[in-house]
């Protein structure tokens, strides 16, 4: 791994010493590999373990993924700890928690890869991060390119992403801070592609006769509540950010209706909710991280306000102090 | 070997001849052989395993003075156990979250049981010492931040973070970088 980081630091510094334009092309080349790892993700079949790291924590799992007449179906399975799966079959998502005997069952929005944000234009990207790719590795007996994204500014994350070089799936991918510490890692460490992928392989084995279901099938029927969000506004968000989404959805706790704005640089993302607090609620207030991703919550105008990203801590806490009424 | 310290070291073993006396005795006021003397005399006390604990008086004063003439490093601080604490509390989030995600209010009505309360009572959220935060150059000085207040341990509250938990979840699997399947957050949660 030594080689591996000396590798990338002189890939960097050449990167740096190098004209500007082959820079850009530098970056176009790195966008263009993560855009067909974007399609990989999507339209290959793959059966894989691969483990999955945040701060100590380490947690071992399966996934199985196969595409077929345009839909997607995917099995996750946990390996460590408690017996777990989320089994996503087009927009149906069920999750089985063996542990706590409940099945869950919800139509979810179908993942949109136009909507990503690594669809973004380029020209924009490299306003926020430097794309480049800085070297090869072999990942679960693969080999790979290693794509290095560093933010431009301190208020965002750095990532370094392992593409497989003949089906250009990702095969491994660590959330940096700004001191090069780790925060998440997703690493396989072994995979098939583009094998056929049996039906029953997609199926879960946990024995839910006896679980407690909870099933969702209705489409979000929150958009016609009212809520008053419109005078509220968020005067400060990093270089490059914009809005991508803005719905009212319920709040599964109160059925309460909560504004939700999402804004992405193209990479990362941050969801900012204003909830009008009723008065017998408790409100949340202070700030929690569970590793690249970071809260803060605040109550403004008898209003809660939360933000969530996968941004560093005082970015998020930035963010929440600018959001106000007026 | 040179020859002079196969002398030393034949000597110090109680090995050697009138030859070696003669030697031993011209080579007697050299600095350097008088060092050797000393680092023979120690290896063979670690060989026998006779070498005591404490450092020798010259040992202790040119560490002394090494400390001394080293530069002072400031490390970056290590983090505290009180910043760990929040780490905990929105892991335990994501566990509610993974069960919130399908939908915690609205519930099959022949359900019996609650949607999920498996937040630890004893899970709070903690705030860090201050210095941690203010002294982070990136958040910009143009809008104060909000003060800090110790986030509400309740369940309630723990219930409403599990809820954008999860509404924030569902958006990062269409935005943002792909490959990271965002459903790997909420079936690795802590079991703490």
């Amino acid at each position: 791994m030594s080689a591996i980081k000396t590798r990338c630091l002189l890939c960097l510094v050449v990167a740096i010493s190098v004209p500007s334009g082959a820079v850009v092309a530098q970056d176009g080349a790195a966008v263009e590999l993560m855009r067909a790892m974007a399609s990989a993700t999507e339209r290959l079949n793959y059966d894989g373990m691969f483990i999955y790291q945040r701060e100590a924590q380490i947690d071992s799992m399966r996934i199985v993924h196969k595409y077929s007449n345009g839909l997607e179906r995917e099995r996750l399975i946990s390996l460590s700890g408690p017996e777990r799966e989320v089994v996503r079959d087009g927009a149906r998502v069920t999750c089985l928690f063996a542990d706590d005997r409940e099945v869950m069952v919800e139509k979810t929005e179908p993942r949109n890869f136009l909507a990503l944000g690594i669809s973004e234009p380029i020209g924009n990207l490299v306003k926020s991060y430097s794309f480049n790719i800085v070297g090869h590795d072999r990942i679960a007996g693969r080999p790979t390119s290693l794509v290095s994204i560093l933010p431009k500014q301190p208020n965002r994350y750095g990532y370094q992403l392992w593409i497989d070089e003949e089906f250009k799936l990702l095969l491994k991918s660590v959330i940096l801070n700004r001191s090069g510490q780790l925060l998440e890692q997703v690493q396989f460490v072994q995979i098939q592609i583009d094998h056929e992928i049996p039906d029953h392989l997609l199926a879960t084995k946990i024995e839910g006769s006896e679980f407690t279901w909870h099933i969702n099938d209705a489409a979000d029927n929150s958009a016609s509540k009212v809520v008053e969000t419109s005078g509220w506004s968020v005067k400060w968000l990093p270089t490059g950010f914009y809005m991508r989404n803005h719905k009212v959805q319920s709040m599964s706790e109160t059925n309460m209706p909560v504004s939700h704005m999402v804004y992405s640089d193209g990479l990362a993302m941050v969801s900012i909710f204003v909830e009008q607090l009723a008065e017998s609620a408790e409100p949340l207030q202070g700030y929690s991280s569970m590793g690249a991703v970071n809260a803060f919550s605040r109550v403004s105008n008898a209003h809660q306000i939360t933000v969530v990203g996968e941004i560093p801590l005082p970015t998020v806490r930035q963010i929440a102090s600018s959001v106000e009424y007026h | 070997m040179h020859i002079e310290q196969e002398v030393l070291s034949a000597a110090i073993d109680g090995d050697h001849d009138a030859a070696s006396d003669q030697v031993l005795q011209g080579i007697a006021g050299q600095e350097i052989t008088r060092d050797c003397w000393a680092r023979y005399h120690l290896i063979g006390d670690v060989l026998r395993d006779g070498l005591v604990d404490v450092a020798s008086k010259d040992f202790s004063q040119r560490l002394r003075t090494q400390i001394n003439d080293e530069p002072t490093i400031v490390s970056p601080r290590k983090r505290s156990s009180s910043y760990r604490r929040p780490l905990a509390g929105l892991a335990i989030a994501a566990s509610v979250a993974a069960i919130a995600i399908i939908g915690v209010g609205r519930i099959a009505p022949e359900s019996p049981t609650p949607a999920r309360i498996a937040v630890s009572p004893d899970i709070t959220l903690a705030t860090p010492a201050q210095p941690q935060f203010v002294a982070r150059p990136e958040i910009p000085p143009a809008i104060s931040p909000a003060p800090l207040v110790e986030a509400t341990p309740a369940l309630y509250s723990q219930r409403r973070l599990n809820g954008y938990l999860v509404k924030f979840n569902e958006q990062r699997s269409s935005v943002g970088i792909p490959g990271v399947n965002p459903y790997v957050r909420i079936v690795g949660f802590e079991t703490e």
